[in-house]
């Protein structure tokens, strides 16, 4: 087996527009395209070797050395703090992490929350910035209804069109930052496949400026 | 008789290292006492691990278990002595990111402290650069010049400590630079070359030409003069390590100063050694002081060889 590299790619939709971008660039391989339950593919021409993993543990992946590359969304890089280069913006995964919560919540006069998220450092980090004190109540899905159901006063979620919200009577309180995917290696990877690396990082700018998002 | 197979992996590596020291002129630090936790409270920047186990002495005093030695070499520094050229092999009370827990965790490092010339300082890196080679035959020492990026900031009207910037270079985010830039209004020329440094990732040699060519002449002479006195230095020496100039690593902007180093090896996903050059750290003991040293983290490289 040759020492290609070693890249890690989210599940799901994410994935999924990860592995065309891939495919324009001449990387990837076609059994990854087909329905499958395997996690982990091989590239014989290249050498490369490809792991599909949970969205959320992909930086952990590239961080932790197990792979060289990966393709994370921004908000998942921000939550874990995680020690990896971040290489370009793929232009894809296009959302906004905001503070959400019912329409007549008085949100600006309020000086201490209580918020439900999945982000609790994202919105942690975000609070404190503003002076508001917070205590922060972790969850692991549907945050919608935490509002709904007075667990907390706000929740703080990826936004993409807004009809989750709005279907739950919601709206978006305050935009805390835009997110995107980002190409991201591990910082030892980076010296020791530099080569390999950057010429994918080449590859992906120029899709990229072809119109990919 | 030394029998190797008497000690563990890491105790080899210890005393592979301690020889290597020995031979270039460095002597043995042993720390005895514990220091105040306070002490550590007042460097908490310095520290790459923030949380310190304590524990209250028999007079009262609240001590800590040693969480770095460098710290202590400094406080105790014999001014008398025109320089001070140490190594410790120390175990240190850190909780890791990895396990969350307190672990007493085997640490080697090595200090330059005193009425400095360049000389020393390089003979330092070298000795970085040289340390490597006891875990591995293709190691990389990655060098930065942390006053250089300092200087950028400035003129382009940044706060010098700007943390935004800081986590930029470390993650070479080239969006989070232009954010930044962009947030503060900086020049377009500024930017481009910030961008420039960001980026960069070659040889020694090759990477002093480019920041020649990226940079005014002028504001960075003294930078780049002494990186070409570095590279010559290096070269002049028996190395087999290579040496890449990188501005990913201003870990630390606060204390080190001018120069700041990592060692990287394959096969190990996080640097192995990282040190500087931290001056100001020691012009309140003693003005005229220059110091720089490094730590190699032997805990990553195991008892039975790589994780």
């Amino acid at each position: 087996m040759k020492d290609g590299l070693r890249i890690a790619l989210p599940k799901g939709r994410l994935g999924k527009k990860a592995c065309d971008i891939l495919s324009k660039i001449g990387y990837g391989c076609d059994e990854m395209l087909e329905e499958s339950r395997k996690l982990v593919f091989y590239d014989q021409e290249k050498g490369n070797t490809y792991f599909l993993v949970k969205p959320s543990d992909v930086a952990t992946y590239v961080e932790y050395g197990a792979a060289d590359i990966g393709f994370v969304g921004r908000d998942i890089l921000l939550e874990n703090r995680s020690d990896v280069f971040e290489l370009c913006d793929l232009g894809i995964g296009k959302c906004r992490i905001c503070v959400a919560g019912e329409r007549d919540f008085p949100y600006h006069e309020k000086k201490h929350l209580k918020v439900a998220t999945i982000f609790p450092n994202i919105s942690r980090d975000f609070f404190l910035s503003t002076g508001k004190t917070v205590d922060i109540i972790s969850l692991h899905g549907s945050i919608e209804i935490a509002p709904l159901v007075k667990l907390s006063d706000v929740i703080v979620d990826i936004v993409e069109t807004g009809a989750t919200l709005k279907e739950n009577n919601l709206t978006v309180l305050e935009e805390i930052f835009a997110i995107s995917a980002r190409y991201i290696a591990n910082k030892v990877s980076y010296t020791y496949k530099n080569r390999e690396i950057c010429k994918i990082h080449e590859l992906l700018e120029k899709v990229r400026g072809e119109g990919n998002d | 008789m030394f029998k190797k197979e008497l000690f563990t992996h890491k105790e080899v590596l210890s005393f592979e290292l301690r020889a290597l020291c020995s031979s270039q002129g460095y002597s043995l630090y042993k720390m005895n006492a514990f220091e105040p936790y306070s002490f550590y409270l007042e460097n908490i920047d310095f520290l790459s691990s923030k949380n310190i186990l304590y524990f209250t002495d028999r007079d009262g005093t609240l001590m800590a278990l040693k969480p770095d030695i460098t710290l202590s070499i400094i406080k105790n520094l014999d001014t008398a002595k025109e320089k001070h050229k140490l190594y410790y092999s120390e175990n240190v009370y850190r909780a890791p990111k990895t396990s969350g827990n307190f672990r007493e965790i085997l640490q080697f490092g090595v200090e330059v402290i005193g009425r400095l010339s360049d000389e020393d300082l390089f003979n330092l890196i070298f000795l970085a650069a040289k340390s490597l080679l006891v875990f591995d035959d293709m190691p990389v020492l990655l060098v930065s010049d942390n006053s250089m990026i300092q200087k950028m900031m400035e003129k382009a009207g940044l706060s010098k400590l700007n943390d935004r910037i800081l986590n930029a270079f470390q993650n070479k985010s080239l969006m989070l630079l232009k954010e930044v830039l962009t947030d503060n209004h900086a020049d377009q020329k500024d930017q481009d070359i910030l961008a420039s440094l960001l980026s960069l990732h070659l040889p020694l040699d090759r990477g002093i030409e480019k920041l020649e060519k990226i940079l005014d002449g002028e504001t960075f002479r003294e930078n780049i003069e002494y990186l070409k006195d570095l590279n010559q230095y290096l070269k002049n020496q028996d190395l087999n390590t290579q040496v890449f100039l990188d501005f990913s690593i201003p870990e630390g902007l606060k204390y080190y100063d001018r120069l700041s180093f990592v060692g990287v090896i394959p096969g190990v996903s996080s640097a192995i050694l990282r040190g500087g050059e931290y001056s100001n750290l020691v012009k309140t003991k003693e003005k005229s002081y220059l110091a720089s040293g490094f730590a190699i983290y032997l805990e990553k490289i195991g008892d039975q060889g790589r994780l």
